[in-house]
């Protein structure tokens, strides 16, 4: 028994009705109020921000969807094109590529314009249309030979300044040096336009193409390969590497000074500014292995290795979130620690490791620094076809492109942004789909 | 003071009579260490064939800590250390011979919180006997889920959902498929921590009542905070105190007349 | 002395029960002592009112069982807790027969008032009864105080009562058979003598139950008997 009886201490008595308990009271709804707004306030400053940024890639690159097109009757002098009557597809592929589709386009425009005769105005009048517009007529002739000798109307791709202007991106108010159209081009233009021979639709060279010097004619498809390429090989390196270290360190490495170490050091790479990985990346990768520079292999190994700190820390925090009991309930069955491990300490995990690997994964598809300094940052027109291949990435392109003085590429490179930004969504909801559809209960 | 001896000494030759049977386990001078602290000191015990026995006593008094030393679940604490014998069919497990993950086939244990895998029903109880490769067939898994389900009381519940999630059953079913898990490897002794802890009175008889019913082809160590619990189903109950063991004995006796001032002090809830 | 429980008010509930057999066993005795004056002075009046008293004796045995009851329905006693509830039923039960002999023997005073002939001795029953009054006084003490030797004590002092009995018997017995007239009030004390015996029965009884409770086994010595009665056999004397 305890020497002071319990019963005796005296109770505190408050009057919960004075008034200093009626104004502490609302002292302390008043601090809440204040914190609540004050929080509410950074919030919405947050989300403003991140609006003006979206709107303004939005109402920029909006119109990187999109291309101009000018209808021009063009007469297919067979003259010219020479006689194709007879050629089998694979003969008349090559001979349509030799052909002065040029010489077409400029008699065609003579032919609208009979009085634009020097030839300046001719180059003028030429620069209405982008040198895609070559391809178009070539493509006309490739379809359907039969056509040649006559005269069709054929939709050209535009120039990039007619594409400009047609957006609304060039002033009509401007004085004529200070713009890129002179004031004939504007009068031609115009009478296209009045004939309703100018159309907009939709870019699909963007989407198919690749890098280009000529706005209207660059595309993001090689790009998006590259990233793809890139990633895979990210992915297939960190990603097995990275859940295998987490397993080890978590579940059967010994707590020691040597692991804490370990530990403390993976959480300071995952800190580590990425041009870091990139140097890193330069220096063992290509100056020392000596892999082809510029090529997705050697992007993908160093995005892996500044993903795999990212991967080891959530695969880490997801086997931790595993349950105990489920661990000891396969112990006490009988199970050996490494039957544990792959039976029901993973598979109850993977849920976790994934999101965070996806998570790792688009922090990857959107890094730049790291990309520019193994050389994936060199003008690459081509497609690549394999991990070995020189090749550019999502984010390096949208560096380029922002880099370029044409205004075409303005909205090129807002349209891209665009594109990677889809890309990081998608992946982020497939994380949170992951979760949701494999998390279990216990 | 005459009296007394005259009275006691009547009363010891009418006990000595009963036999026991030979004793399933035999924990000789246990010692356990957790790092500098001694969490059981010199512990005799045995533990009989077909009896329930169970181990009661204050918290962190050291009793889920010997149920552990039963089937080696301490090894998986690093810096836990197990000293002395405990012999199963008079072969020590501590020894390094013996192969943990047999021994722990041998000695089933469930757990306090219900545990199920979060699989389907037919998988919780699959497991064990997958890995140690029992069934060789479908048909033979099929036999040993079902009457693992028949033995634990939980075949009427479930038979027609056997594909439904462990973890969709009630606190009570999900207990019993732990049991029936188990039992699905035909250990020959079951370790129980606390198993009913989490579960209603109506969940807590049914378990009970198994109990009972798995007394007669096992033996059974059970860990409970509840004196009556202890009371209804065991046979011999053990009071730990401190690390140390201060009683065992018949359960009527301990529960009527404790001998130990400790262990009376405990069960009928004075300050210890 | 036993440490207090953790619930406090179970210690309570334990404190009220003792109270309760406490007082039961006073009315018991004071039963008695009324029963013994009524006899001594012929007080029918307070023959009487021994007689209407049983009924108190009697509820306080339904008493003690409701409250026993109670507490193990509430509180799952076990060990001493449980032995001395369960005996307290046992304990209840004995003073209500106790009680009873008390009722009996008040009965009988009118009987014997209305027989002149017959100048009894009564100073042995009232020895007997002094003697059960102080071992009920002695076995509450001994329960009151877990003692179990004193509780020994009142056990083994039954024989006195026993052989008072004998003796009473032996000299009945012998006016019986000198005068058939005397059979009538002789068999009468007689009665009251065995009824006063019974209660001594009982009181070892509850002496065991305290023994008991104490030591968590039962009393088992052999007890010292002192009634030879039921083998007397007064030969006649010619």
């Amino acid at each position: 028994m305890t020497d002071i009886p319990e019963n005796d201490v005296p109770l505190a008595r408050v009057d919960w009705n004075s008034p200093e308990q009626s104004a502490r009271l609302k002292k302390r709804y008043r601090t809440e109020k204040i914190f609540k707004s004050l929080a509410v306030l950074s919030l919405a400053t947050a989300i403003a921000a991140l609006m003006v940024v979206m709107v303004s890639i939005f109402t920029t690159g909006i119109s990187g969807f999109t291309e101009t097109r000018i209808e021009l009757d063009v007469t297919l002098d067979a003259n010219v094109v020479g006689d194709i009557a007879n050629m089998s597809r694979p003969e008349l592929e090559t001979h349509i590529a030799s052909i002065n589709v040029n010489n077409i386009l400029v008699r065609s425009l003579q032919a609208k314009f009979p009085d634009v005769t020097k030839r300046a105005d001719v180059f003028a009048l030429l620069r209405l249309f982008s040198v895609g517009a070559q391809s178009d007529i070539r493509k006309v002739i490739l379809d359907d030979p039969t056509l040649v000798g006559q005269t069709v109307p054929i939709s050209l791709l535009a120039g990039s300044d007619v594409d400009m202007l047609m957006k609304g991106n060039i002033s009509r108010e401007v004085e004529q040096a200070d713009r890129k159209i002179t004031d004939q081009q504007l009068a031609w233009v115009d009478q296209f336009n009045e004939e309703g021979k100018v159309e907009q639709g939709i870019n699909w060279t963007f989407f198919t193409s690749g890098d280009s010097r000529e706005p209207e004619l660059a595309g993001i498809w090689s790009a998006t390969v590259g990233s793809f390429l890139t990633l895979l090989v990210t992915f297939l390196i960190s990603f097995p590497v990275g859940v295998g270290s987490a397993i080890y360190l978590e579940e059967f490495a010994p707590k020691n000074r040597f692991t804490d170490l370990i530990e403390i050091n993976i959480n300071n790479l995952a800190a580590v500014p990425s041009i870091i990985f990139g140097l890193l990346g330069l220096a063992i990768f290509i100056n020392f292995i000596e892999l082809p520079r510029s090529a997705p292999l050697v992007g993908g190994l160093t995005l892996a290795l500044m993903t795999l700190p990212t991967i080891i820390i959530t695969a880490r925090a997801a086997i931790k979130a595993v349950p105990p009991s489920i661990k000891e309930a396969a112990i006490g069955l009988g199970a050996s620690h490494m039957q544990t491990v792959f039976h029901h300490v993973l598979p109850l995990s993977m849920p976790g490791i994934l999101t965070g690997s996806i998570i790792g994964m688009a922090q990857a598809l959107g890094e730049t620094a790291p990309l520019l300094m193994i050389g994936m940052v060199a003008f690459i027109v081509d497609t690549p076809g394999g991990i070995l291949e020189a090749s550019t990435a999502l984010p390096v392109q949208v560096y380029l492109w922002a880099d370029s003085p044409e205004r075409g590429f303005l909205e090129k490179t807002s349209a891209a942004i665009m594109v990677l930004l889809a890309f990081l969504i998608i992946m982020n909801g497939l994380a949170i789909w992951l979760r949701q559809k494999f998390e279990k209960k216990w | 003071m005459v009296n007394k001896m005259n009275v006691l000494n009547v009363n010891e030759g009418q006990t000595t009579s009963v036999q026991e049977p030979e004793p399933k386990m035999k924990a000789k001078k246990v010692n356990v260490y957790y790092g500098n602290n001694h969490a059981l000191k010199d512990i005799d015990l045995n533990i009989n064939p077909n009896e329930v026995t169970a181990l009661i006593g204050p918290s962190g008094c050291g009793k889920s800590t010997f149920l552990r030393c039963l089937n080696r679940m301490n090894d998986t604490i690093e810096s836990c250390r197990v000293e002395g014998t405990i012999l199963l069919d008079n072969q020590n497990i501590n020894d390094k011979k013996i192969d943990v993950v047999q021994l722990r086939a041998r000695i089933g244990m469930v757990f306090q919180k219900p545990n199920p895998f979060p699989k389907s029903i037919y998988d919780n109880i699959a497991y064990g006997p997958r890995i140690h490769g029992i069934a060789n067939n479908r048909g033979d898994l099929d036999e040993i889920v079902h009457s693992s389900l028949k033995k634990a009381g939980l075949w009427k519940e479930v038979h027609d959902r056997l594909d439904a999630s462990g973890t969709s059953l009630s606190g009570g079913q999900q207990q019993r498929l732990c049991i029936a898990r188990t039992i699905a490897i035909e250990p020959e002794v079951i370790l129980m921590d606390e198993p009913c802890s989490a579960l209603d009175p109506i969940a807590t008889a049914i378990i009970e009542e198994l109990i009972e019913d798995l007394k007669s082809r096992y033996a059974i160590v059970i860990v409970t905070h509840s004196m009556q619990q202890a009371a209804r189903i065991s046979q011999k109950t053990a009071f730990f105190h401190l690390g140390k063991l201060m009683e065992h004995g018949d359960t009527a006796t301990i529960f009527t007349n404790p001998t130990h001032e400790k262990t009376k002090d405990y069960i009928t809830g004075r300050y210890g | 002395m036993t440490r207090s429980h953790i619930v406090s008010s179970f210690d309570e509930d334990l404190e009220e029960l003792r109270g309760k057999i406490v007082e039961m066993a006073n009315l018991v005795a004071r039963q008695f002592k009324d029963a013994e004056t009524a006899l001594v002075e012929k007080n029918l009046k307070l023959a009487t009112a021994v007689r209407e008293n049983d009924q108190m004796v009697d509820q306080m045995e339904q008493d003690i069982e409701k409250t026993a009851i109670e507490l193990i329905a509430i509180r799952s006693p076990l060990a001493d807790d449980l032995r001395e509830i369960i005996s307290a039923i046992k304990i209840g039960n004995a003073l209500e027969r106790i009680g009873d002999y008390a009722k009996n023997l008040s009965k009988r005073v009118a009987v014997l008032n209305e027989i002149d002939n017959f100048e009894a001795n009564n100073s042995v029953i009232c020895q007997m009864i002094e003697i059960i009054n102080l071992m009920n006084k002695d076995v509450i003490d001994a329960y009151m105080n877990k003692a179990s030797e004193k509780a020994i004590s009142v056990w083994t002092r039954d024989i006195v009562v026993d052989n008072l009995y004998d003796t009473l018997f032996r000299e009945l017995l012998t006016y019986m058979m000198e005068n058939p007239e005397y059979i009538t009030p002789a068999t009468h004390l007689l009665f009251v003598a065995k009824n006063i015996e019974r209660a001594g029965d009982h009181l070892t009884n509850i002496a065991e139950l305290i023994y008991y409770i104490v030591e968590g086994v039962p009393l088992e010595m052999v007890r010292p008997k002192g009634d030879n009665s039921s083998e007397a056999n007064v030969e006649f004397s010619g």
